[in-house]
């Protein structure tokens, strides 16, 4: 009996002491979340300001090869924020599904050891969780970087283009 | 070369220091939650070239639009000649600077 009342007395300890792995989850999930809505809002902000440039709000006209460049662009942003906003909502869900379970089976143990296994693992499912938002946006990433590569190369004959004309001037 | 001996004295003399294995359990599992750490750095890092490319791209069409303008307005401001003979006053520095002043 004093035993148990020594382990009970003991969890509760660790409770108090050190935090625990659903505290550490949390704190990263919120990590992660604040990162995600952070590049939301500047992928929003991109989305503007290419609408006012393909608007002719710029202050230069595009050429037509910019202005499909443009658009293209403004489309491979909007996808981006769609995938990340998906991609966040999957993470989140998973994680809540696997959040219950966890309190679940620990609400159900006394045994020390058994508890820390537990903990371990919540927090290695919760990495492994990570790591496939990392996945998925790494591939959301890989779209944007194709998209980027043909404006860029459109860019620089543009450049070249807008030299000729200066020194035609001339 | 023996034992000192009071060196040895205060060895024996010497508090153990208690250690608190309460602590040590309570501590986290250090590697899980290191690798977890740098799972987030690595999506963080992802998020941050997610949104950078379209923002330096954006950055360098501002800056080519900066350039068009000045450079319509510089044409516009100082005429044709005007370049030129700007142009040929630019050079002549260059030349002094290089060779000395230029013989009229």
């Amino acid at each position: 009996m004093d035993q148990a009342a020594n382990n009970n007395q003991s969890i509760n300890d660790k409770s108090e002491k050190q935090p625990e792995a659903a505290v550490f989850v949390a704190e990263k999930l919120k990590e992660v979340n604040q990162v995600i809505q952070e590049s939301l809002a500047g992928l929003s902000q991109a989305k503007l300001n290419l609408e006012k440039m393909i608007n002719g709000e710029g202050e230069v006209p595009l050429g037509e090869v910019m202005l499909e460049d443009t658009k293209a662009m403004h489309q491979v942003v909007i996808d981006a924020s769609q995938q990340i906003r998906t991609l966040q909502n999957d993470f989140l869900g998973e994680f809540e599904k696997e959040n219950k379970s966890f309190e679940e089976k620990k609400s159900k143990l006394t045994d020390k050891a058994q508890i820390e296994e537990l903990e371990k693992g919540f927090i290695e499912s919760f990495g492994g969780k990570v790591v496939e938002l990392n996945n998925g946006l790494r591939e959301v990433l890989h779209k944007i970087t194709e998209g980027q590569e043909k404006m860029k190369h459109d860019m620089i004959s543009l450049e070249i283009e807008l030299l000729r004309e200066i020194i035609k001037t001339l | 070369m023996g034992i000192d001996l009071k060196e040895l004295e205060n060895l024996q003399s010497r508090e153990e220091v208690p250690i608190d294995f309460e602590k040590m359990e309570t501590k986290m599992p250090t590697s899980v939650d290191k690798v977890v750490s740098s799972n987030v750095t690595m999506v963080k890092g992802t998020l941050k070239q997610i949104v950078d490319f379209p923002k330096q791209l954006l950055y360098r069409f501002d800056s080519l639009s900066k350039f068009y303008n000045e450079s319509v307005k510089w044409i516009d401001k100082l005429g044709k000649n005007n370049i030129l003979s700007k142009t040929a006053e630019g050079i002549g520095k260059v030349w002094d600077l290089l060779f000395g002043k230029k013989k009229p």
